[in-house]
Parts: C-alpha cells; sequence; structure tokens
C-alpha cells in the first residue's frame, strides 16, 4: 500500500461491543440532515455537565499521548476567557488517515464534539485545523450547514485553517502558532496551549477522532461510552492498518482488542507466514517485534512494553521485510522533516540516520551500534516538539526488540535490506515550512460566521 | 515528630495554596475539605514549582503538565500529559499536618528537613 492510497482509506471492520460507533459503512459525506435524522444536535448535555459526563466516562485522548480529557478540559475551563477549541486533524504521521477520513464522511459528528467542548469550557470559538484539502472543504460545508440551520440556536464561530501537511504541523503549539498567522512549527513550552494558546487565550487543542467520541458521550451517556474498552482506557478507538496486510484501511475496535484480531480483520499478512514486525503509532511508536500480535492494542498496556500506540496508525511489516530498512527508512523521514529550529533535532536526526544508513549497508561495527544508543539517549526530551523522541523511539525499539538482526548487520551486507520500503514507509514529499516563511504561504484561513 | 507552627488557619481560605519558604525548606500548605495538607513545592515530574496548581478536593493538578496526586497519600493519579519519564513521576513528598484548637497549622518539621528540598526520586 503507498502513501496516496492512505488519502482516503477503505474501511475494513470493525470489533466493538455494540456495533460501530464512528465508522459507517459509507463512502460518501453524511449531511446535515442525515445526521440530526440519526440523533445527532440533540445532546441535552451541555455546559458544566459535559465535563462531568466526560470525567464518568473517562476519554482518553486519541491523539497519541492518551491523556485524560476531563483534565485537559477543566485547565482550560479554570483559566479566564475568552477561550478557544481547535480541531486538530492535521494528522502529521503519515501512516495515520483516521481524522481526515472523520471530516470528509462524518463531518458532523467532529463538529458537534467541538460545539459541546466549546459549550463546556465556554469557548467563543472553534478552529477546525487541516492539511487535507477534501477534508478541509467537507468541514466548511458543515460550518454552512450549521449556520443555515436556525433550530440550533446561536453556536461559536466557526473557523477552517488549512495548513501544508508536514509532521511536526500537528503539534499543539504548531498548531496555535499556524492560527496566529505563523509559520506551523513549534514553539517552546511554557507557555501551553491550555495557558495561552490561539490570540493569547486559554485553548483546548483536541484530536478530531477524540471530539467524535465526546459528541457519542453527550448523545448516549457515559455509561454507554464504557460499554466497550477496557477499564483504563473505555472506548473505542480508530485504527489505520497499513503495510503488509491484505486488505488495509481504517478499523473501529474496543481498547483491549488483540493486534492478531485486527490483522485478520485486514486480511492476514500479504503474502502469508508471520510478520516480520509492526511499526506503530504511524513512526513515532517504534517498531515491535511479531510477539506484538499478542497484547492487546491499548495505550498503557503497550507503553509498559517499550511500544507506543501514538495516534493508532499500525503498519504491518511483512516476512520478506528487513526491520532494520523500515528503521533507516523511518530515521530519513524524521531528519527531513526536523523543523530545523533546535540543534539537537537538526543534528541529532541527522546523525541518527547517517547511523542506520552505515547499518543498513553493512557499514557498522560494534561501536557504531552503542552509538546509535547513545544518539537516541541523546536527543529524548529535547528540543521544542516530540520529533527528536520519535527517532529515538525507533532506535531504542529496534535494538530492543530486534537484537539479533542488529547483530547480523553489524560487518554484513543483508540482501533483504537492499529491498525498496516506500510502498510501506509513505513519506511525505512536502517539506516543512521555514520559520522564514509568511503566514499567508503557510495557511488558508475562511470564517465561516 | 517535631512539630512546628508555621501558620494560622485564618491564613487559609479553601482551595487556595500558600506557599511557605524558607532556609532549607519550600512547602505549601492548603486547606480543602476541612483537611489542612502540606507537601513539597517541588513538582516529582520535571521538580517545577507547585504553589500555583489547583487543588479539588484532596487531588492537587500541577499547572504544568496537568497531573494529578492524592493530597493524602502523595500518589500519582494521573501521569504528566507530556514530558520525559512521564510514567516514571514519583509520588509528591507530603508532609504531617494538624491544626490546634487555637488554630494553628503545625507541621513535621523534622520531615521537611529530610525532605523540603525536594521529592527524593
Amino acid at each position: 500500500m503507498t502513501g496516496a492510497a492512505l488519502a482516503d482509506p477503505p474501511l475494513v471492520g470493525a470489533i466493538t461491543v455494540g456495533g460501530e460507533r464512528l465508522l459507517q459503512q459509507r463512502c460518501d459525506r453524511e449531511s446535515f440532515a442525515e445526521y440530526r435524522a440519526a440523533g445527532g444536535y440533540r445532546n441535552a448535555v451541555r455546559g458544566a455537565g459535559v465535563l462531568r459526563e466526560l470525567s464518568v466516562a473517562g476519554l482518553r485522548g486519541r491523539g497519541g499521548a492518551a491523556f485524560p480529557t476531563a483534565i485537559k478540559w477543566q485547565a482550560v475551563a479554570e483559566r479566564p476567557g475568552p477561550r478557544h477549541v481547535v480541531v486538530n486533524a492535521e494528522e502529521g504521521e503519515p501512516a495515520s488517515a483516521k481524522d481526515r477520513w472523520l471530516l470528509r464522511h462524518r463531518p458532523h459528528i467532529v463538529v458537534e464534539g467541538a460545539l459541546a467542548a466549546a459549550s463546556a469550557i465556554g469557548a467563543d470559538t472553534i478552529w477546525i485545523y487541516v492539511a487535507d484539502r477534501p477534508a478541509a472543504e467537507s468541514a466548511r460545508e458543515a460550518a454552512a450547514e450549521l449556520r443555515a440551520d436556525t433550530s440550533l440556536g446561536p453556536i461559536p464561530r466557526i473557523n477552517v485553517v488549512e495548513v501544508p501537511h508536514t509532521y511536526v504541523a500537528g503539534e499543539e503549539t504548531s498548531v496555535v502558532r499556524a492560527i496566529d498567522g505563523g509559520p506551523a512549527l513549534p514553539t517552546t513550552k511554557p507557555p501551553r496551549p491550555f495557558e495561552r494558546g490561539a490570540a493569547g487565550s486559554p485553548t483546548l487543542v483536541q484530536n478530531a477522532e477524540t471530539l467524535a467520541h465526546v459528541a457519542l458521550i453527550v448523545r448516549s451517556g457515559a455509561k454507554q461510552f464504557r460499554g466497550a474498552g477496557s477499564n483504563t482506557a473505555p472506548g473505542t478507538l480508530l485504527l489505520t492498518i497499513s503495510g503488509d496486510c491484505i486488505r488495509p484501511g481504517l478499523v473501529e475496535v474496543a481498547t483491549g482488542t488483540r493486534l492478531r484480531e485486527v490483522l485478520a480483520l485486514a486480511g492476514g499478512v500479504r503474502g502469508g507466514g508471520a510478520p516480520a514486525g509492526f511499526a506503530f503509532g504511524g513512526y513515532f511508536g517504534g517498531i515491535a517485534g511479531p510477539r506484538t500480535v499478542d497484547l492487546p492494542i491499548e495505550h498503557d498496556a503497550l507503553r509498559t512494553e517499550g511500544i507506543g500506540l501514538g495516534c493508532g496508525a499500525v503498519i504491518v511489516l511483512g516476512t520478506h521485510r528487513c526491520v532494520v530498512a523500515v528503521a533507516a527508512t523511518i530515521g530519513k523521514f524524521f531528519a527531513a522533516q526536523s523543523a530545523h529550529q533546535c540543534g539537537v533535532c537538526v543534528r541529532g536526526t541527522a546523525a541518527i540516520q547517517g547511523a542506520l544508513e552505515r547499518l543498513r549497508g553493512g557499514r557498522a561495527d560494534p561501536a557504531n551500534v552503542e552509538q546509535l544508543q547513545r544518539f537516541a539517549g541523546l536527543v529524548r526530551g529535547r528540543g521544542a516538539c516530540a520529533l527528536p523522541d520519535g527517532a529515538a523511539n525507533v532506535v531504542e525499539s529496534l535494538i530492543r526488540e530486534f537484537p539479533g538482526t542488529v547483530a547480523d548487520h553489524v560487518g554484513r551486507v543483508c540482501l533483504r535490506c537492499r529491498l525498496p520500503v516506500d510502498d510501506v514507509i509513505p513519506n511525505l514529499a512536502a517539506r516543512p515550512v521555514t520559520s522564514g516563511a509568511r503566514p499567508e504561504e503557510t495557511r488558508s484561513r475562511e470564517e465561516s460566521q | 515528630m517535631k512539630l512546628e507552627k508555621v501558620a494560622c488557619l485564618e491564613e487559609l481560605s479553601d482551595r487556595k495554596l500558600l506557599r511557605l519558604k524558607g532556609p532549607g525548606y519550600d512547602l505549601c500548605i492548603v486547606l480543602t475539605d476541612n483537611k489542612v495538607h502540606a507537601f513539597a513545592n517541588r513538582c516529582p515530574h520535571t521538580g517545577a514549582r507547585l504553589h500555583a496548581s489547583r487543588v479539588r478536593h484532596n487531588v492537587l493538578t500541577c499547572s504544568h503538565h496537568l497531573a494529578q496526586f492524592d493530597l493524602c497519600s502523595g500518589s500519582v493519579l494521573t501521569f504528566p500529559m507530556e514530558g520525559l519519564d512521564v510514567e516514571k513521576t514519583g509520588p509528591l513528598v507530603v508532609f504531617d499536618a494538624e491544626v490546634d484548637a487555637d488554630g494553628w497549622v503545625s507541621v513535621d518539621l523534622g520531615e521537611i528537613e529530610l525532605y523540603g528540598r525536594g521529592p527524593v526520586r
């Protein structure tokens, strides 16, 4: 599967309790009338009640950090207004397509979640932040449909902001910077967006899928939401499964579902045999070994194994793949996607890329492997955003999960490494916008109301 | 136990943190749910100061990364939203605090001498 094919992924299926929640077997766009007829925009819970319901539901963010949403919302609500809500659908991870699917096909469920968030924290402006053009158009249409319907009463202003698709553009501070007219590049923290975000106001930046779950929680209640998934991370989550599987696409599963079941939904490994491994979290979560098929798909469970679920993108690596080649390609991606703002990121990701390329080319000695590990330790937690951590995760997971494979590459040429991996590791063509770019080059904005 | 009077109950308003800083110690006290809690003014996650944090019932939410701690036991209720070694965040250092019949808040200074400069990780 290529990166381009992920732009509008097919739906693969669902393993949930009580059927699909966010995904519907549709390839068209759900209109305002259809959404209302299905019970949308009729939520009885508003204002502080949303926060209480969210707290009981135990919804955790689906953008990657899996942080409890109620705590984040409370932190914004407690600060003096005006406040903003941002729907973050930029999806910097190239292997992820869930947020753009939601905005393209079910924009109203995301918008209803954003309206509930605005009601809960007392925000008067909603920003829909997106890189995908069809998703942006669908969001604009949704805002126009809402505006045309007067039965809902006054609603916050809804603005759509389009930015170039880059890895760092989805980082919270990049989002705020782009909304304020700057380039979509990260800034140092503090302040964090919940303290001072868009226009200097407290801003709730929330992933599109998370807000879609919020819409269901305010409609059906926390109890129903907790009817699926694990106790610590209830509900369902969207996974973008791609790579060497027979039916790549979007899957909705209850948290805690085994990867083996998801792989079965995706038709199994292309070409048969056992998978060589999985790239998790898009590229951020590192590369996991075949043992992962029996682990529950849940942030905490995977984290204890040193794997990051991230935004729920899973790339299946077929039997014929060499994980060193995959790691080297991802390392190259991170080096290319550096915003070139922080020295540790520019030099650190380039050094990691070079060392991984040496390993892939059979030119590494044992000291180079130690050096690689040291580089990973040096870049972790540094810089304005988490991009260096992504590079560190790839290195550390490779060495931890595949020690034998890494040892086999020291001073030896691996023939499987010569096979291209671009078909499973889609690269972004666009380079990050440099900090010197003019704001109008980095975004387009439409104020819908 | 080496209880020392550090503040008067009248100085404390509900859920507002009072910072007490002196040679060798930096701590906060807070009145919530009719109980006084004392803890080190240092987040176990990054070492950041906690005196601008929020308290609801017995839960302290760090203003920096929104980590949550139980003020009774110091245990981590919610790991920080981001940052280095999020899962390795240790418990908040809490001190024994008492209010006497005259309304004086006393804190176990013996513990402050041991831990007042911040949590031992």
